[in-house]
């Protein structure tokens, strides 16, 4: 056995994992920290809000009222006060709490009445018992299954295998094939003539963005990696809010041959960021296009963005 | 020690920590995300022995996002700041790749996250049963046990399923 674990530890020493690029990380990372210390809304980070939703706990019987109030959110109905997450999550944000509450919208939005009524029911009954497990310790969120009953863990495990069966709706309802967010957009969703050389088309998907909004659009990413270094190409209807409008803190505007460009600045890192902004026509509606990259000069994500329009 | 120092030397325990946890790039950057963010959180001048609690909080992480991802996601992400999009194709893709080179980290995943733990931090990160102890919270017994178990099952696994597994690994 000794011998296996000298192998053991060999094999971790030495075994390749897929590497990320930590830049980029360490990037995300100062953005986030950035964004918590002000509070100032947005609309990412869905993970810390999920969290803060699960560590709810308030009484439920039969689910939610399909028809709030208006000035009430749903936040609010379910969960009964904003301040209830916050006193239960200390990392939830101003951002997290609004991405729940566009997140709830969006169900409340797919889901039938009767399943509505269900899902609220639900998510607050596993509110109660995240609740109960959870436990702060030197700062840390943990959570301790094992403070509840036999049948409480029965219930919960019930609880979320009913809520499942309601996200894979949530799920399918806001996942797009390209082909279909084409149908949907009205605006042109194009990719790029030009890459620079080693750049491979890795994943190219779209989900349907700001469903609180009467007409949702959709969000397109493109995602090339050239090794470990990444190329993220976004579009959206203009004016939306996404990866480069968080990332990037300093922008500057100029405009090239007519075209407005956004141009995204950051001090000691090699990830630049630049955004295409095209007005409305008469056929489409006006639209963005927003680069992301590792290593690559302002220019050659201008002609990266150029080139999109040569179709 | 400022915040970008203190990446920098932890960094890539962080990140394997996860990886070999949750068996996905997408997954394991996510959370080495969340695990930097509460570091940076907390007073961490104030620890006097950092790996162990870095190490901790990892753990913790990763038994959190496996708990959520199995029975709580409730929610479609439309959050393409996570770039959690496309992670069902990368997760597809990196399994293919893994099967092809019969990574370490196959093995490894067959294992129970609690199994998981005490190997990684005894064999990954080198720790004695003591800290992995101190870091997980269980009694040494425990550690030792599960250490064991989590032995003898790799063993078992490579060599059913991969004979003379080192061996071939030497000879190339």
């Amino acid at each position: 056995m000794k011998s296996f674990e000298k192998e053991l530890v060999t094999r971790f020493e030495t075994e390749k994992v897929p590497e990320p690029n930590y830049n980029l990380m360490w990037k995300n990372i100062q953005q986030t920290e950035k964004r918590s210390k002000r509070t100032k809304q947005d609309s990412g980070w869905l993970g810390i809000a999920i969290a803060a939703l699960l560590l709810l706990g308030v009484s439920l019987t039969v689910g939610k009222p399909y028809l709030a109030a208006a000035s009430q959110s749903l936040v609010q109905l379910i969960f009964g006060s904003e301040e209830q997450v916050k006193k239960l999550d200390p990392y939830a944000s101003e951002a997290d709490l609004l991405t729940l509450e566009k997140d709830l919208q969006f169900a409340k939005q797919i889901l039938s009445e009767k399943e509505w009524r269900l899902y609220s029911g639900l998510l607050e009954q596993s509110g109660k018992y995240m609740n109960k497990v959870t436990k702060l310790e030197n700062g840390v969120r943990i959570q301790d299954f094992g403070l509840l009953t036999d049948k409480e863990k029965a219930d919960l495990e019930q609880i979320h295998q009913e809520l499942e069966l309601l996200k894979e709706k949530l799920d399918h309802a806001a996942k797009l094939s390209i082909d279909k967010a084409k149908s949907l957009a009205n605006f042109p969703i194009t990719y790029p003539s030009y890459v620079p050389e080693g750049y491979v088309l890795q994943i190219e998907d779209a989900q349907m963005k700001e469903t609180m909004s009467t007409i949702a659009s959709p969000l397109i990413r493109l995602e090339y990696k050239k090794g470990e270094y990444g190329l993220y190409i976004f579009q959206s209807a203009a004016g939306e809010e996404g990866q480069f409008e968080h990332m990037f803190e300093q922008k500057k505007t100029y405009y090239h041959d007519g075209i407005e460009f956004i141009a995204g600045e950051t001090a000691g890192s090699n990830v630049s960021g630049l955004k295409m902004v095209m007005p409305k026509s008469e056929t489409t509606a006006a639209y963005q296009i927003s680069i992301i990259a590792d290593l690559l000069d302002k220019n050659e994500l201008e002609k990266i963005l150029l080139s999109t329009l040569n179709q | 020690m400022t915040e970008k120092e203190l990446f920098d030397q932890y960094k890539t325990d962080i990140y394997r920590t996860c990886y070999y946890m949750l068996k996905n790039q997408q997954d394991a950057e996510d959370v080495a995300h969340e695990v930097w963010i509460k570091i940076f959180q907390s007073d961490y001048h104030s620890i006097e022995k950092l790996k162990p609690w870095i190490l901790s909080i990892s753990m913790n992480e990763c038994r959190n996002f496996i708990k959520k991802k199995s029975r709580l996601l409730l929610f479609a992400d439309f959050s393409f700041l996570s770039k959690k999009m496309g992670t069902q194709e990368a997760a597809e893709h990196q399994v293919e790749q893994n099967e092809s080179k019969k990574e370490l980290i196959q093995f490894i995943t067959m294992l129970s996250p609690k199994l998981k733990e005490v190997i990684l931090l005894k064999y990954m990160h080198q720790l004695r049963n003591d800290e992995v102890a101190a870091i997980l919270q269980i009694p040494l017994g425990t550690v030792k046990s599960r250490s064991n178990k989590g032995l003898l099952q790799l063993k078992k696994l490579m060599g059913e399923q991969h004979d003379s597994y080192f061996d071939r690994e030497v000879v190339e």
